[in-house]
């Protein structure tokens, strides 16, 4: 990663930005919902959440952070299964 | 463990609280994590961004460089702290008239350098307003609407202290 720290990535603060004047461009996208195109950073927040989730619904574990290893995966199954056990054996 | 855990003694928004932590934890993370105020975001954890910023004994500092145990006995003031009996502060209610809040992430950081700007200067223009946000980032606004926000918030303080003059 050429810059993973704000020191060297510098980015304008309070006193540097200009004054911005915003103009709208419509050209709709066609693979997007509506003509929907994300740009920017937040299109990133929503794919780990939505992996997560797809996870919780194909075997029922729950994870809230990530990354997530094989390992931590293999970890919380192995804890659910166990839960599951019937008592005695 | 006891060895390697203090008791840290911390008031929070007007309420003492006593935390059983590590002494080296950051701030941030006794906020976070053992006080359950989740108000005060994590932006880049190395004091560059501000999104962190609440206020210790009348200071502005990042939470995410300030280890618990150097504000053992500090009087603590978060984001949580604004808003009282389900009013909004008057700052807040600025961001939200005016914009001033996009994605979310810097602005209990903004909130609280704002508090911290007006506490010392009620009526800032725009360039000292600028200068009291400058340590904190914001990625989503170009700052702008951010700025009007505060400006118009202290606008709104002065035009509520210029009717209570006026009434008496």
């Amino acid at each position: 990663m050429a810059n993973n720290q704000m020191t060297n990535y510098i980015m304008p603060t309070a006193e540097d930005v200009p004054p911005i004047h915003v103009f709208w461009e419509e050209l709709p996208f066609k693979h997007g919902g509506f003509g929907a195109k994300g740009i920017g950073e937040l299109p990133h927040d929503g794919p780990a959440p939505a992996i997560l989730n797809a996870i919780h619904d194909a075997i029922g574990v729950s994870f809230n952070s990530i990354p997530l290893l094989p390992e931590d995966l293999f970890a919380k199954l192995c804890v659910a299964r166990k839960a599951e056990e019937p008592a005695g054996v | 463990m006891s060895a390697t855990e203090a008791t840290i003694q911390l008031n929070v928004n007007g309420e003492n609280k006593t935390v059983f932590v590590p002494p080296m934890k950051r701030l941030l993370d006794v906020l976070r994590e053992d006080l359950s105020l989740t108000g005060t975001k994590e932006g880049c954890g190395e004091g560059e961004c501000g999104s962190c910023s609440v206020r210790m004994n009348g200071d502005l500092v990042n939470s995410c460089l300030v280890p618990v145990l150097q504000a053992n006995g500090a009087e603590l003031e978060t984001v949580e702290g604004l808003a009282s009996d389900g009013v909004l502060h008057p700052l807040q209610q600025a961001f939200l008239l005016c914009g001033g809040a996009q994605c979310g992430i810097c602005t209990p950081g903004m909130l609280m350098a704002a508090k911290h700007l007006l506490a010392h200067n009620p009526h800032p223009n725009i360039a000292e307003i600028r200068e009291g946000l400058a340590g904190n980032l914001c990625r989503c606004t170009g700052f702008m609407r951010i700025f009007e926000s505060v400006l118009s918030a202290a606008t709104s303080n002065a035009a509520t202290s210029q009717q209570e003059t006026h009434a008496r």
